[in-house]
């Protein structure tokens, strides 16, 4: 009895220990000469793990460098970026996007690092580099990547439903006639979900020359919300006629990859060309011969198509690092090695290093050369590249719009015009408290 | 006779019944834990996989972006471990004052102490995180763990039952050995206190265990992840859900659980019984 | 000397001393993490004090003011309530009902009661809220039961009301603790009160509702408040398995404070919403136990 006891105990003590000694393994080290950096990112379990193995090569390549990293989901990944921001303790790197206004105080510009030659840039443009450079003319970051907001679509079900397939200049009638005939003849989505209403809804207007936003944070970019009124109206449509899911059925729809278009039910997904790659390829992975294009955001008759390049986002220098010299340097690798780059393979955009596009263009598999395609696509239509502001309260005026206003817009609840109106009165309350 | 008997198949037939399906739930997350994801998308009702999958369980294992659900386990097992001792052992030592201490103040004390437990966490959750938060202490365990040290107003309450119990006559024995009232709480109660410190240890341990809130409050970096928070990646990593490997580490996060309940279930009908706590 | 020692250690063994110092982790613990918590939060709720930013005002009655006008706190508060009283009573009459047929003495009860404990011992549990959604998912488990039955598939998430059932459901489901509390509570009831019963012939409705529950009501009172509270701190099950929706339809007052405060930054406005959920919890609480003593007998022992 008493022996039993005393293994028990000897038992718990070890598993105790067994759980213990890993951590302080981890705290031991360190303390040689490495420099260790660290850096963060959001996105997809396939970003963690290319990104994680880029990692693991800049290592090897500088053995006195450890980089330790997290990541996380868009929201999670915020809410840390947050409290590390007003504990002024940002990992060295940080990725943002066309948010970065919200963190620039905790943004190091990287002129002088450039300057110095430890960022090389002598391989892009000086369009790239102005796409995410303040007015200021401070370099926040190097984009990892370029990509443009547009429609992937299923060439095949538009030849089923007898419809001409999307070609620069269509309208949004065209568009809404299209998903209500593929919904009518066979009986899928034209549509899957507009991931986040709000960004639709901002290029909608841009194309009519409204902007949604202001420069100055505590106002609005217009003042007449029946601007909007339309894209509800075409919003209510297309869900009433089945064209888009429902609420209920849009909530079993969490990714790109789990995207109806992946599964065949429906003919197009509104997406940034660089999550094309990950759709199209969970496609691929269904049926090997499935087929998917890129083809630019429909306008309004005669409008202008407001498409542009931007940077898809960036590694920025947070200006808590102790190691901003080392954290350059993981940047420089970062945009500029080739099999670093070849393992990333323009997930996070096309890359805007011209040697780095040199080899992997003609590695391209059809799924990523049609993203470069598209890229081209609205080159030639003439948009620019551009860089986006962010306003603090976006989050919450998108979240209000796409998980209250749209749903009850789409559930019958509200009408268009009352979906406006919400809209508007909201966003102008929030900015006021900016 | 005959119809009695009858009524007493009926009954067992009719509560297994429903027990088959109350617990159904959990019986087709575990043979999840072995389909493939298509059969689970289906929404078959069967509890036997058509293929048996048992790669969901090394696929989920992996976890994410090199972090695997071993560390996942450990956070948890750190921080519910941790908690545990330290809601036991503060517990036990406030119990002894409110139970065995006479002074003034006391029923002062115990009554804040009682309605404690109805201030619903929401309202210091805010304040809470700030403290900690300008303490540096977000993204550590501390408060996770460090709250447990103050005591919990339902293990207090708990173990003052048991100790009330507990023969005064002893302390008075111990008092003519020569102890004084602190060896007394050591040598004579705190021992005698071990049924009731089990179940104060199990629930914790399973709170704690069970806790999604604050883990998602105060933890950032996923290598500080509980299993708990750990799950909801699975649902959020804007990857195609792996439903298979997401109930084949449901199915393991829930074993401790499954574990203490085959073992402990007296203890923990117990505790229910004397506190009348949620499960 | 050696007096000053021996009065030190009088001194010491006072019950006022051992009191306070056995209790002072409670009295440090309720001041540091609960009392001065409150009263920031209590001040914060007159602020604009946002996450991330140093620099914070006094707004007065701002934030009440937004509330007031806000018709999503409107209806976070609506949600929540239907969810409560919807879940919480039949919760307990399903604890009462099972405990009271769980109470004979045939073979197996045990197991059984064990059995239908399961649910609530891991129904707080991730891993369970995550199957329960994939369950109630168009094409899920649920949906294809009542296909199979030869109803239409009904789909649960797609309209605000509907959506909130597959969340009671699971409330519902947990009634395991109470079913726990109300058959310890049964058999405490003194046989010579069933005996006596019986003898006058009683049949066994009339024992259930006229010695029965009337000996219970202590702890059906209890139990009462206390899922009440819980009830109304409902977060985690509507994070995961609805988010809110759809069209806030379970949008509960726990999460909508949640996200104000972390998703949205609005640290003072969540403050001020947090402080209205507890009074309210109080005043709900202060009603039951008010009226509680019309329908709560206690027997002298």
């Amino acid at each position: 009895m008493k022996n039993t006891k005393r293994i028990c105990r000897l038992v718990l003590c070890a598993v105790i220990l067994g759980i213990l000694t890993p951590g302080l393994a981890a705290c031991g080290r360190g303390d040689d000469d490495t420099i260790e950096i660290s850096i963060a990112w959001w996105g997809s379990q396939h970003r963690h793990d290319i990104t994680s193995e880029v990692i693991a090569m800049f290592m090897d390549q500088y053995p006195h460098i450890r980089v330790v990293y997290e990541f996380a989901d868009g929201t999670g990944y915020f809410s840390a970026l947050d409290t590390r921001a007003a504990a002024n303790d940002v990992w060295d790197l940080f990725q943002l996007g066309s948010n970065y206004p919200v963190y620039i105080d905790h943004i190091v510009p990287l002129n002088d690092l450039i300057s110095r030659g430890v960022i090389d840039i002598s391989n892009t443009t000086q369009d790239f580099i102005d796409i995410t450079t303040t007015h200021n003319g401070d370099i926040v970051g190097i984009s990892n990547g370029v990509n443009a907001w547009g429609l992937a679509y299923d060439p095949a079900m538009f030849d089923a439903a007898g419809l001409p397939r999307p070609a620069p200049g269509w309208t949004w009638a065209d568009f809404e006639h299209a998903a209500i005939t593929i919904a009518n003849t066979l009986g899928h989505w034209g549509m899957g979900v507009f991931t986040n209403d709000a960004i639709t809804l901002t290029q909608f207007m841009a194309q009519k020359g409204v902007d949604f936003w202001h420069i100055d944070p505590r106002r609005l970019g217009f003042d007449d919300p029946s601007v909007m009124v339309p894209y509800f109206r075409m919003r209510q449509n297309m869900v009433a006629a089945n064209a888009m899911p429902d609420p209920g059925e849009a909530m079993g729809i969490t990714d790109i990859e789990g995207d109806p278009l992946v599964f065949g039910n429906s003919a197009m997904a509104y997406l940034a060309s660089n999550q094309f790659i990950a759709l199209a390829n969970a496609a691929l992975a269904l049926d090997p011969n499935r087929q998917l294009s890129m083809t630019v955001l429909p306008t309004h008759p005669g409008g202008q198509v407001a498409s542009d390049i931007v940077s898809s986002q960036m590694f920025s220098l947070s200006t808590s690092s102790r190691h901003p010299e080392e954290a350059a340097k993981f940047l420089n690798f970062w945009v500029n090695n080739v099999p670093a780059n070849e393992v990333l393979q323009g997930e996070r955009g096309i890359p805007i290093m011209e040697h780095v596009r040199a080899v992997l263009r003609p590695q391209a598999t059809p799924v990523i050369a049609e993203t470069y395609a598209f890229i081209d696509m609205i080159g030639d239509l003439g948009g620019g590249t551009a860089t986006v502001l962010n306003n603090p309260r976006q989050q919450e005026v998108e979240d209000f719009l796409n998980d209250s206003v749209v749903d009850r817009l789409v559930l019958g609840m509200i009408t268009p015009e009352e979906a406006a109106q919400e809209v508007f009165e909201f966003a102008l309350q929030v900015v006021g408290f900016n | 006779m005959k119809k009695q008997s009858l009524t007493v198949i009926f009954y067992h037939v009719l509560v297994i019944a429903f027990g088959f399906v109350m617990v159904y739930p959990v019986l087709w997350m575990i043979s999840g834990s072995l389909k493939t994801n298509v059969e689970i998308v289906s929404g078959a009702l069967t509890l036997i996989p058509r293929y048996w999958v048992w790669e969901n369980f090394t696929t989920g294992w992996r976890g994410f972006a090199g972090v695997t659900f071993g560390t996942f386990f450990r956070n948890s097992f750190i921080i519910a471990v941790f908690s545990t001792v330290g809601i036991t052992l503060s517990s036990s030592l406030i119990a002894y004052s409110f139970a065995r201490m006479r002074f003034r103040g006391r029923t002062l004390l115990f009554t804040i102490m009682l309605s404690t437990m109805m201030i619903p966490g929401q309202v210091i959750m805010i304040p809470q995180f700030l403290i900690f938060h300008r303490l540096g202490l977000v993204n550590t365990f501390v408060p996770l763990i460090g709250p447990s040290f103050f005591g919990g107003a339902f293990f207090i309450f708990l173990i003052m039952q048991f100790m009330v119990s507990i023969p005064k006559e002893l302390d008075e024995a111990g008092i003519c050995d020569g102890c004084n009232k602190y060896s007394i709480f050591v040598r004579i109660i705190f021992p005698l206190l071990k049924p009731a410190l089990i179940t104060t240890a199990i629930i914790q341990f399973y709170w704690a265990w069970d806790n999604f809130m604050g883990p998602l409050i105060y933890l950032n970096s996923p290598r500080l992840f509980t299993v708990s928070l750990a799950l909801r990646l699975f649902a959020d990593t804007a990857s195609i859900t792996n439903y298979g490997a997401m109930f084949a580490m449901s199915t393991l996060s829930l074993m401790p659980v499954f574990i203490m309940f085959l073992f402990f279930n007296k203890h923990l009908v117990e505790g229910i019984n004397t506190s009348g706590i949620k499960g | 000397m050696n007096l000053d020692r021996e009065r030190i250690s009088r001194f010491m063994n006072k019950d006022v001393v051992v009191g306070y110092i056995f209790a002072l982790p409670f009295i440090i613990g309720f001041l540091g993490i609960m009392l001065i918590p409150m009263f920031m939060s209590l001040y914060y709720s007159f602020t604009n004090l946002t996450l991330g930013r140093i620099s914070y005002n006094w707004v007065g009655l701002a934030n009440y003011s937004r509330m007031w006008n806000d018709a999503r706190f409107w209806n976070s508060m609506r949600v929540t309530f239907r969810f409560v009283f919807l879940s919480v009573p039949v919760r307990m009459v399903f604890g009462l009902l099972v405990a009271y047929a769980l109470t004979r003495k045939y073979r197996g009860v045990h197991g059984y009661r064990a059995t239908y404990y399961l649910p609530t011992l891991i129904g707080g549990s991730i891993a369970v809220a995550l199957v329960w959604g994939q369950m109630f998912q168009r094409g899920g488990v649920v949906y294809n039961l009542f296909e199979m039955m030869g109803l239409n598939g009904i789909h649960w998430f797609g309209s605000p009301t509907l959506a909130l059932v597959p969340l009671i459901l699971m409330n519902v489901w947990q009634f395991g603790a109470a079913m726990i509390i109300f058959a310890a509570g049964i058999k405490d009831i003194p046989e010579t009160y069933l005996e006596a019963a019986a003898i006058d012939g009683a049949n066994k409705f009339q024992i259930f509702f006229q010695i029965i529950l009337p000996c219970l009501t202590p702890i059906i009172l209890y139990n009462l408040v206390m899922q009440t509270i819980a009830a109304f701190m409902t977060f985690t099950q509507a994070f995961i398995i609805t988010g809110g929706g759809p069209a806030e339809g379970t949008n509960f007052i726990a999460l909508y404070i949640y996200n104000h405060a972390f998703s949205w930054r609005n640290m003072g406005y969540a403050s001020a919403m947090s402080w209205v959920l507890l009074v309210v919890v109080a005043v709900i609480t202060g009603i039951i136990l008010k009226t509680s003593k019309r329908w709560t007998f206690y027997t002298n022992e």
